[in-house]
């Protein structure tokens, strides 16, 4: 028999959806959520994004205050172009490039948020 | 004809043409395609929670701070809501780049499924977003500074910089300004389009049909 | 019914598809438009110094002090005020030139760290190594009455 959408499937959907949510309320009682301290303008303060801007954060160590733009604009631009453009790039280059290149992406912001992350 | 069945047939949900429950699944989907529904729901999470926390949050540079502590401390479930709107968004992000490895290793993107992809492209970086916009929103000594450093970054584009840092800021330093139009977007703009986005990508499952397995 | 009038009115709904085609083609045109004037603020405050005072124990004798200056109410601000040797005074922001954190000073190798990217300044604000490329800014100072004020841009 052919699975279908509802019953067989959204089952499973719905499982995983509870177990989502299992997760996150584990999460929560583990790590409840802080709150910093108020604006103070006296003292310095290092900012730490969330962990998904962390290569960011870490990236912008490498360019000097006139070619921050470079890093902060245009880098996050040119990935976010390439990830729109992957279906016609597969078509241009095959899958095995365009796979070398994403993965190349992907363990840059791997490497680079675990660096940020225990410095 | 009891209600139920009353209900789903003047919803047009059980006619064979718009049925959305009566699609095929195709053989062999294994569960590495749970990551698509696992983002859904951790997208609904996020946003039903905000809908609770929304109602005590004060979006005001004088207020937002003591609401933010009133919602820790005082308000029922107030830290429980926060913690869950907070894990869910972390777990939102990492089952979208989890779906989206899926869906670029079994090269579901191909044709006839580019637009879905494009779309699903989208909503990530509206996430993304969200994310800076939401961090703002408890104006506190880490968000301030935050939102300082990742302000500046657009600032810092020759020629323009200023014009956008303005357009984002709506002031020449963070201030009040900033934290309402974050907070409109975090609240209504970003997650009406991504609502407006996960609608198309949703239709176009439905009509394209989960891709074949390799 | 003439040909010609089928002919009319074949026109006629090429015609007014075009126009609802241009409607939508036009608010999508506008709708980014509107959004981009109401965000951008009309007259945004020009930064411009205002001028606080400093009071007569905060002075450095020699080296660097860091001082607070209260703004307002609840508002503090703080700035270094560094004694050069030849004895004149200069007020230094505290507002790292790279993407605006504030900086730390560091008394061992009479530097200022930037916290954020690790760009570091000489102890009269400009750069040794790291991101930054401009000096950190000098504040003005006034001399009047005796009295010290440092202009900050609020």
């Amino acid at each position: 028999m052919k699975k279908k959408f509802y019953p067989d499937y959204l089952i499973e959907i719905l499982f995983f959806a509870i177990l989502t949510f299992e997760l996150i309320l584990i999460l929560t009682f583990i790590f409840p959520p802080l709150i910093g301290r108020e604006i103070d303008l006296l003292v310095a303060y290092q900012p730490r994004p969330e962990w998904y801007y962390l290569w960011l954060f870490w990236l912008l160590r490498y360019f000097s205050a006139d070619t921050v733009f470079i890093g902060g604009v245009l880098v996050p631009l040119s990935i976010v172009s390439f990830l729109i453009l992957v279906p016609w790039i597969d078509k241009k280059i095959g899958w095995k490039f365009t796979a070398l290149i994403a993965f190349t992406f992907l363990l840059i912001f791997l490497i680079a948020t675990i660096i940020e992350a225990i410095s | 004809m009891n209600i139920i069945d009353w209900f789903l047939d003047r919803f047009r949900l059980k006619t064979v043409h718009r049925g959305i429950f009566d699609r095929d699944i195709p053989e062999g989907i294994s569960y590495f395609y749970c990551f698509g529904g696992i983002a859904f729901s951790a997208f609904l999470f996020c946003f039903i929670s905000g809908l609770f926390l929304s109602l005590h949050y004060i979006p005001s540079e004088k207020e937002a701070y003591q609401s933010i502590l009133r919602i820790q401390e005082e308000v029922p479930l107030g830290k429980l809501i926060r913690g869950i709107h907070k894990w869910s968004a972390n777990v939102l992000i990492v089952s979208i780049i989890f779906h989206s490895i899926r869906v670029f290793v079994t090269k579901s993107y191909r044709p006839p499924r580019e637009l879905n992809w494009v779309v699903g492209v989208l909503v990530f970086l509206i996430i993304m977003l969200e994310g800076f916009t939401g961090y703002l929103l408890p104006w506190d000594q880490k968000a301030y500074w935050a939102t300082v450093v990742g302000t500046n970054i657009a600032g810092s584009i020759p020629f323009v910089g200023e014009t956008i840092l303005l357009i984002i800021r709506g002031n020449y330093e963070v201030s009040g300004v900033t934290l309402s139009r974050f907070y409109s977007f975090h609240v209504l703009w970003f997650p009406s389009i991504i609502i407006l986005l996960l609608w198309a990508h949703f239709h176009m499952i439905k009509k394209l049909g989960i891709s074949k397995p390799l | 019914m003439s040909i010609n009038k089928q002919l009319e009115k074949i026109n006629r709904r090429v015609f007014l598809k075009k126009v609802i085609k241009s409607f939508f083609l036009v608010i999508s045109l506008i709708l980014p438009f509107i959004w981009l004037t109401i965000l951008k603020p009309k007259n945004p405050k020009r930064r411009d110094f205002k001028f606080f005072e400093i009071p007569k124990d905060k002075y450095p004798k020699e080296g660097l002090k860091k001082v607070d200056i209260k703004i307002d109410e609840k508002k503090y601000f703080k700035i270094f005020l560094v004694n050069r040797n030849d004895n004149s005074l200069i007020a230094l922001s505290p507002v790292c030139t790279h993407l605006g954190c504030f900086v730390n000073f560091n008394r061992y190798n009479n530097e200022f760290i930037c916290p954020c990217h690790g760009g570091r300044y000489d102890i009269e604000g400009r750069v040794i190594t790291g991101p930054p490329k401009e000096n950190l800014q000098r504040l003005p100072v006034k001399i009047e009455n005796d009295k010290i004020y440092v202009g900050l841009i609020i």
